[in-house]
């Protein structure tokens, strides 16, 4: 399985097939679990890119997957593949810097109305709708907790569920980020549709 | 880790080297990544919650991006408002009072305020036991500096709403001064504005009165000051439309 979601055009270009054959097989022999490897640092850098406040996470982590494919596929010899993915991530992110600042910024930074709290909250209940009621609830009741009670009440709900307190917060992040996804994405929906009928 | 080094990594607030030691401990840990994760998710929740110190707040909304602080935002006050699963029929009548001794408190405050601000618009601001209705503000956040050597290359454009009542500039930090003066000129007014600019971690920024600015060129300046000396470290230059 060769991952197709998650990447930008121009990296699509970029990136030939035998270089990612040879990332993936850097990953894992078993090419089903090379994709999820593939994907899963492609979502590791995108977080380090959005922490270390970069516009455009999406592309600078394709970037940095297609300077390690192309690396690979020249020959060289990588020991450890998540190591050296930082590595470049590093290199990618001290180039892109000073590039952003040269960024041509007309039309992109732009002041577009706020929706008011009640259309973002409807969005938010469409989105939380999406998801599969026990799901919804798990979500909502684990991010529920004060400050003082997180522990206690997430400790209560791994128990209660016959998890580990490790895949309760991954399967709760997950949902977390399928609702930021899914809000940024109806987000957009609808400032198109405005800037359409304006 | 404690979890205070993880909130002052996402914050912004640790050195270089303890930056580094936990992007690779993120990288290679996946149990820590996901340790670090859910510190991101509860520093949002307690900003949603109005838990955190104004200048940690300030931070967060310039760290994260829209869709996260939506969700932040809208999924603790919909606990708050404790629509967590389905109402019970016993609660239905409670909303409805509820929502009517809003609505009448609503009209009470927001009267004299549209009377008397009919060009502010209230934003959106975390659940506060000291909630107030924040100056609408817009915030141009600029994060390209020209030196003088490459003028003539594009002008940026801003759209500034005409609601807005206060712009706030930020830049990516110059670190190693004490103070920071910002200087604003237009191309038809000269100087319009003289102001410190606040260095927090890596963005200076300013705030200035929106009305000060109206459609056409500026030229911003940045200063490092030392007593009566100031050097000038960047300048910048854009265009502004409002709308």
């Amino acid at each position: 399985m060769i991952p197709v979601v998650g990447r930008s055009r121009r990296a699509e270009l970029e990136m030939t097939e035998h270089g990612l054959k040879s990332l993936l097989s850097l990953l894992s022999d078993d090419p089903e679990r090379a994709g999820e490897l593939y994907l899963h640092i492609q979502q590791k850098l995108i977080r380090y890119f959005g922490w270390n406040l970069c516009p455009n996470p999406e592309e600078l982590a394709d970037e940095v997957l297609d300077r390690v494919a192309r690396r690979v596929s020249e020959g060289e010899s990588i020991q450890s593949p998540v190591s050296y993915v930082l590595g470049v991530a590093r290199r990618v992110l001290l180039e892109a810097k000073p590039k952003a600042l040269f960024l041509p910024l007309e039309g992109d930074v732009e002041v577009v109305p706020q929706p008011t709290d009640e259309e973002t909250l409807t969005r938010l209940d469409q989105c939380l709708e999406e998801l599969a009621p026990e799901s919804r609830a798990v979500l909502l009741e684990y991010y529920s907790a004060e400050a003082a009670e997180r522990i206690r009440v997430r400790q209560g709900m791994a128990d209660r569920m016959g998890l580990s307190m490790n895949a309760l917060r991954n399967r709760c992040l997950r949902l977390r980020r399928n609702l930021e996804e899914c809000m940024e994405s109806r987000r957009t929906q609808d400032s198109r549709k405005a800037d359409d009928e304006s | 880790m404690n979890p205070d080094q993880l909130r002052s990594y996402l914050l912004g607030r640790l050195p270089p080297g303890d930056r580094e030691e936990i992007e690779t401990r993120a990288f290679e840990d996946d149990t820590f990544d996901s340790q670090l994760q859910e510190a991101e998710a509860d520093l949002l929740d307690d900003w949603a919650r109005g838990q955190l110190v104004p200048a940690d707040a300030d931070r967060v909304q310039e760290r994260f991006p829209p869709a996260k602080l939506d969700v932040a935002l809208h999924l603790n006050r919909r606990h708050l408002n404790g629509k967590i699963g389905k109402p019970s029929p016993s609660s239905q009548k409670s909303r409805v009072l509820w929502w009517l001794a809003t609505a009448a408190a609503a009209l009470l405050i927001l009267a004299p305020a549209i009377y008397f601000w009919p060009h502010s618009r209230p934003v959106a601001t975390p659940q506060s036991s000291q909630a107030r209705p924040a100056p609408a503000r817009v915030e141009i956040a600029i994060v390209a500096l020209r030196t003088p050597s490459t003028r003539g290359t594009a002008i940026p454009l801003f759209a500034v709403a005409r609601s807005a009542t206060v712009v706030r500039l930020t830049v990516p930090a110059i670190q190693g001064y004490s103070q920071y003066e910002f200087r604003l000129e237009s191309a038809v007014r000269g100087q319009i504005a003289r102001q410190r600019m606040t260095l927090n971690g890596d963005v200076l920024s300013v705030e200035f009165d929106a009305s000060l600015i109206a459609d056409g060129d500026y030229d911003s300046s940045i200063f490092a000051t030392t007593g009566d000396v100031s050097d000038l470290l960047a300048t910048y230059s854009f265009r502004v439309e409002k709308k």
